[in-house]
């Protein structure tokens, strides 16, 4: 039986929903077809529905979720094709479109395959330097037999350098729209980011760096130049930025605090206000794939 | 019967509709120049073939390709694109390429509008059209367009498309003469139709005997003058079926079908001009923002197919006998060029300046005009030489435009005033 | 079933935007024809015989009609296929098809119109619901159908059927078309193009600025930007600034649609709260409406109706449908006016049809002998019926609409006819044309003679009841019969909007004669003879043009 495909995805509410309404500052509210007429000219002043407390537990919310671990789709990926046959899908462990029927394959397993995979993987020694990683991407739908399914439009990558004297060099990139409805974390409730990360473990320490954005269960997060230094005690410095649901992005710039907090404000308002976020969940997981 | 000549003379439409004022006269008993326009959508990237820039500094060019001169005309040689050698030296003397004219835009829909027409804004015919309206005598499909773009204003009814997957021939003569669709329907039979539009030409024409003043006499001149042209519908369809090689073109030459059926259209004397276009290898468009690499593969393609054009027009008969060479006008352009440095993708970004190469009859073969300065910024020219001068024109797709209407012996004066023809091109 | 209100049920007072000029060179079509033409851009079908016979004998009626018409159901469909025509979204193809989702290729049709429709349908609801028509542009709604609640992330009514309002449930702002897939699936950008083509469609869609039409030379060049790369240039030189300047900021408010991947049917989905700022850093340019910060797409929309142009734009864009022709410098002064009443009215959009459908150049039938030849070319005062309404306008008569494999032959380029009648596809063709041309003959033609083909089978051969075209003849009715005549006249009169003549019945007569004489069987002459005499109707110039 052939799974509910893409459509899965939207009723999925890859995003979440149900989210509050924006409110604005003159009182007016949306309009709803029947309603009274909006001033729909007047200017518009956001103002955020969450508070900084509330802004700072969904940003630790969405930390608390998991990192987002190129390496969690690539493996969760590659295991679902345990359920292919000879014929579904066809060159060995990638999708190739051109060769993929339309709407995919079911294999003789129950599982459904279908859109297209480019996978390149690396484990070269040059000079002193191990390399490992991978790039991972396509947009592509996999059912298992039970109907629980991976889906992913984007890209991931992951490499470590490694070299003879210690030194660990790495960089990531988790980008597009993913989800693994078998898991209950980042990657189960739907993912959507534009997020790199790197670092490198050397004599002179320890450096960390995120860019980019990421969105999981309602919570919409942009890092800029967030970078860990040793000199600052494990603490980040750099800009989080977090969307409120009105729409207003609130930034919390750590400044060089280095305590894991900063001024938070909002691209509307002048209010400004001392606000922390805990990233060390993120960081501990980095340092997982530092180790290995 | 009504006549397209008697009407607009009577209609008092504009006078660019029809008016055929001074203008260079084609030999007596000659037919119409035809008109081949073979259209590069996307921007092609002129370095790479017609506009040898190596001498540039600011010009970014490949680094496995050289300057040579085939036939006369000055291009970029590859060990890549073997086809453009082979066809400069055995068509070079049949052809004249022009360099550096810009088209004033960026973007892809104006560019075309503005190649094709010589202003960026509607109400102006393009080329192919105002072609096919002056001809001398009626055509059974006056200008065909078998893919790309066509802008009409005054001369839609010039225009035959073909549609977008050849639909029209089963429209022409539907299989079983059954109309194709869910329900069954059986179509009258000839006879029967010819019956009903003798009816239908003679209400239009009691209709245009009553019209007031202003669209209504237009309406009728051309639904009465359209009806005729569906009176020969199994003519059309014969010329539009045509498949020389019934299981498809040549390798390699993916829009050689539509070429042939334009080329059998000359044949028969039923278009003066017709419109092929071509997206290059694997139809991948020719807007080459990343991997510019891939216009070498495009600029094989497309000179393959020209080879073939150039064979098939030698060995055609007109409708005069003689050759088909002898009486078309092969056009060979794009709507932009491709900037002179490369982007941080490797490939080119939209470009104003751009090149067009013309063929066969009419033109003065084996010679390359135009140039372009450190910058790939094109050079004004004088368009009585073709010497780049300073006190020439900067030249636009209008003198382009106005070149082929000069070839098609149509008096530029009076469709694009302002715009003089390169009169260099012409033999 | 979306409920209509109605909206004028009295007799219109005069209309204030009707400014005569001082030696108007257009006159006025007569009531009837006028009535065909109100009928047929309003509704998409033509005037019953009713309506025919009220205004002939009381021409003062065909404005009660015209009301009638603003507030009848089938206003909304014909408002979709006015604005496809300028808003170009109702193409063959998109970055991702039918395949991509949970849906078979029987759907194909049915998943491409509903994609393309859905700004569309957005505005026709905004337009016939009695909401302000900046609504387009602030609504936190959509209008969706089944197809499409099955493949985005839409909460749609539950019960619904087809088109109903419906609401996105992935967190993307307040702002009608803006926030709308369709639109920006139609509209689709790259990593070159950073969200640019998308900001110049906002901008000729919705003020009517439009930036390709200005002249870029690069020879022009600014001392010191040559050799510059074209990314660079345009965030400095002055030259390209004149464009940019505009183009980046409001490119820089849209990426919450910006597809990490393209041609990604899981990225293109749903809306990317999370990537909204990345277009400063992109484009080094903050979110902005001609200079004017936003703060996130819903602030964008405000800013767009609280735009001076955007009333001006709405009346512009409705001019330009209903007139059939682009405006031009000379009609600004009636630009100005329905503008102004439009506005007065609550940016309601059946005040500027109202209105519209009262200027001369919409009731324009012919010039006069002096008119000017500018105005005499420019005019359109005899249009031809596009592919859409033809459509329409056999299916009423009919019951039947030309389908193949699902899908709509006067509707699509693929397997059908619409660009070869002149019909907008949105890429080849933006502006329909109103000359007659051998394919729009063409398929005029294979329409009439199979429309004709199933209405005489359903009237005179299954003798099914209600008839259809053929009300009192039957299959032994001789040409002689009064009966015959009668049916004749009744036909030009439904059909063509004008009272036969001696000449008009003859010359019918005679064609069906001819056709029964040469069919030489007797069973079947009949039928092919009033089957040819209907397709030669449904083929007459005064059916095809209005």
């Amino acid at each position: 039986m052939s799974p509910s495909c893409r459509a899965a995805l939207a009723s999925f509410g890859l995003l979440s929903a149900g989210c509050a309404g924006s409110d604005r500052a003159d009182g007016d509210s949306a309009a709803a077809p029947g309603e009274d007429d909006v001033d729909q000219l007047a200017p518009f002043v956001a103002e955020p529905v969450w508070s900084a407390d509330e802004m700072t537990a969904e940003a630790e919310r969405l930390v608390a979720l998991g990192f987002p671990d190129p390496n969690v789709p690539f493996d969760a990926y590659k295991a679902l094709f345990a359920y292919r046959d000879d014929t579904c899908p066809n060159a060995g462990d990638q999708l190739v479109g051109q060769e993929m029927p339309e709407g995919g394959c079911l294999a003789a397993s129950g599982a459904h395959f279908e859109g297209n995979t480019v996978i390149i993987e690396t484990n070269i020694v040059e000079g002193a330097d191990a390399i490992r990683g991978f790039q991972f991407g396509g947009d592509f739908l996999i059912s298992d037999p039970s109907g629980a399914w991976l889906a992913g439009g984007g890209g991931m990558r992951f490499q470590t350098v490694r070299s003879n004297n210690g030194d660990v060099i790495w960089s990531g990139e988790a980008a597009g729209t993913w989800i693994d409805t078998r898991r209950d974390d980042w990657l189960g409730l739907g993912f959507s980011s534009t997020f790199t990360f790197g670092g490198a473990s050397t004599a002179d320490g320890r450096t960390l760096t995120m860019n980019g954005t990421v969105g999981v269960d309602g919570v919409y997060v942009q890092f800029v130049d967030v970078a860990w230094a040793d000199a600052c005690g494990g603490y980040p410095t750099g800009h989080l930025r977090i969307r409120d649901p009105s729409g207003v992005w609130a930034d919390l710039d750590f400044a060089d605090r280095c305590d894991g907090c900063g001024t938070l404000t909002h691209d509307t308002l002048d209010d400004a206000t001392e606000a922390c976020v805990d990233l060390s969940p993120f960081t501990s997981a980095l340092a997982a794939l530092e180790a290995g | 019967m009504l006549n397209r000549r008697t009407f607009l003379g009577a209609s008092g439409l504009t006078a660019a509709a029809m008016a055929l004022s001074a203008r260079p006269a084609r030999a007596e008993g000659l037919p119409d120049r035809k008109f081949l326009f073979l259209l590069a959508r996307g921007g092609w990237d002129p370095t790479f073939v017609f506009s040898p820039q190596f001498d540039k500094p600011y010009v970014d060019t490949e680094s496995d390709a050289t300057a040579a001169v085939a036939g006369g005309i000055p291009f970029v040689d590859s060990a890549e694109r073997p086809s453009v050698r082979t066809f400069f030296e055995t068509y070079g003397q049949q052809a004249c390429v022009l360099n550096g004219f810009e088209i004033q835009s960026i973007t892809h829909d104006r560019c075309l509008r503005l190649l094709l027409t010589g202003h960026g804004s509607a109400g102006v015919d393009d080329w192919g059209a105002t072609l096919a309206a002056h001809a001398s005598t009626e055509l059974l499909l006056p200008y065909l367009l078998l893919s790309g773009n066509s802008y009409t204003y005054n001369h839609v009814s010039e225009v035959v498309r073909i549609g977008p997957t050849g639909q029209l021939p089963d429209l022409l003569t539907p299989t079983g003469n059954l109309l194709q669709s869910d329900r069954v329907v059986p179509l009258p039979g000839a006879a029967s139709e010819a019956q009903v539009r003798a009816y239908l030409r003679e209400r239009v024409a009691s209709y245009d005997a009553g019209a007031p003043p202003g669209r209504a006499r237009r309406y009728a001149e051309l639904y009465d003058r359209a009806i005729g042209q569906v009176d020969r519908v199994a003519e059309m369809a014969d010329t539009l079926n045509f498949r020389s090689s019934p299981g498809g073109g040549p390798e390699g030459l993916d829009v050689w079908g539509p070429l042939e059926v334009a080329i059998n259209a000359f044949s028969r004397g039923a278009s003066r001009c017709a419109m092929v276009q071509y997206d290059g290898l694997w139809s991948m468009s020719w807007d080459s923002h990343s991997q510019i690499a891939f216009q070498s593969d495009h600029f094989e393609g497309l000179f393959k197919h020209l080879l073939a054009v150039m064979e098939a027009l030698e060995t055609t008969p007109g409708t005069s006998g003689a050759p088909l060479i002898d009486e078309v006008t092969v056009v060979v352009l794009s709507e932009m060029g491709r900037g002179p440095r490369l982007n941080t993708w490797g490939g080119k970004d939209h470009f104003t300046f751009t090149s067009a190469m013309l063929l066969g009859s009419g033109v003065r073969g084996g010679f390359s005009f135009g140039a372009a300065d450190d910058y790939g910024i094109g050079q004004k020219l004088d368009l009585a030489t073709g010497e780049v001068s300073d006190s020439g024109v900067a030249l636009q797709a209008s003198h382009l435009g106005a070149t082929l209407l000069a070839l098609g012996d149509i008096d530029p004066a009076q469709e694009i005033p302002g715009s003089d023809p390169i009169t260099a091109m012409m033999a | 079933m979306i409920v209509l209100l109605a909206l004028f049920a009295c007799a219109p007072a005069p209309s204030p935007v009707v400014v005569a000029p001082v030696a108007d060179p257009l006159v006025p079509m007569d009531d009837v024809r006028l009535l065909r033409r109100l009928s047929l851009d309003l509704r998409g079908v033509l005037p019953s015989v009713e309506e025919l016979d009220a205004v002939e004998a009381d021409g003062a009626q065909v404005d009660i009609y015209r009301d009638q018409f603003l507030a009848d159901p089938r206003l909304e469909g014909r408002l979709v296929a006015l604005f496809a025509e300028q808003w170009h979204t109702l193409v063959d193809a998109f970055d991702v098809d039918v395949y991509d989702f949970d849906l078979t290729g029987e759907d194909a049709y049915r998943f491409q119109r509903s994609v393309g429709e859905e700004p569309l349908r957005l505005l026709a609801y905004v337009a016939t619901h009695d909401r302000p028509w900046s609504e387009i542009v602030t609504a936190d709604y959509t209008v969706a159908n089944e197809l499409l609640a099955g493949v985005w992330p839409l909460a749609y009514p539950e019960g619904g059927e087809g088109w109903e309002v419906s609401t996105y449930t992935d967190d993307r702002p307040a702002a009608g078309v803006l926030a709308s897939n369709g639109l920006w699936w139609r509209y689709s950008t790259n990593p070159f193009n950073q969200n640019r083509t998308r900001a110049a469609a906002v901008f000729r869609l919705l003020v009517c600025e439009d930036f390709p039409a200005r002249p870029v030379s690069f020879a022009t060049a600014t001392e010191g930007f040559e050799g510059v790369s074209s990314a660079d240039r345009i965030q400095s030189d002055p030259y390209c600034l004149a464009c940019h300047a505009s183009i980046e900021p409001l490119a820089s408010a849209l990426f919450g649609f910006w597809w990490f991947r393209q041609n990604s049917p899981t990225e293109m989905v749903t809306y990317h709260a999370e990537r909204e700022m990345l277009g400063a850093d992109a484009l080094n340019a903050e979110p902005a409406w001609f200079g004017e910060p936003v703060a996130g797409l819903e602030d964008l929309g405000r800013h767009v109706a609280a735009d001076g142009r955007f009333s001006e734009c709405a009346a512009r864009t409705m001019a330009t449908a209903l007139w059939r022709r682009d405006t031009v410098l000379e009609d600004q002064p009636r630009i100005e006016a329905l503008e102004s009443a439009f506005v007065d009215g609550g940016m309601r959009m059946p005040v500027l049809l109202r209105d519209l459908t009262d200027t001369p150049e919409y009731r324009a039938g012919a010039v006069t002998d002096d008119a000017p030849e500018a105005v005499s070319a420019r005019e359109v005062t005899v249009r031809l019926l596009g592919p859409e309404v033809l459509a329409t306008v056999v299916e009423d008569l009919t019951g039947w609409r030309w389908e193949h494999g699902g899908y709509d032959q006067l509707g699509n380029d693929l397997f059908g006819y619409r660009m070869l009648m002149n019909g907008v596809d949105g890429v080849y063709i933006t502006r329909p044309a109103q000359d007659p041309t051998l394919t729009w003959a063409l398929v005029t033609a294979r329409t009439a003679e199979a429309s004709a083909y199933i209405a005489v089978q359903h009237d005179l051969v299954q003798g099914t009841s209600p008839r259809l075209l053929l009300q009192t003849v039957t299959a032994t009715t001789p040409a002689s019969d009064p009966v015959f005549q009668d049916e004749l006249a009744a036909l030009h009169w439904r059909l063509l909007a004008r009272r036969a003549t001696a000449d008009d019945l003859a010359a019918l007569t005679e064609l069906w004669s001819t056709l029964y004489e040469a069919d030489g069987s007797r069973e079947t002459s009949v039928i092919v003879a009033w089957t040819g005499v209907l397709a030669a109707l449904l083929q007459h110039p005064e059916f095809l043009s209005y």
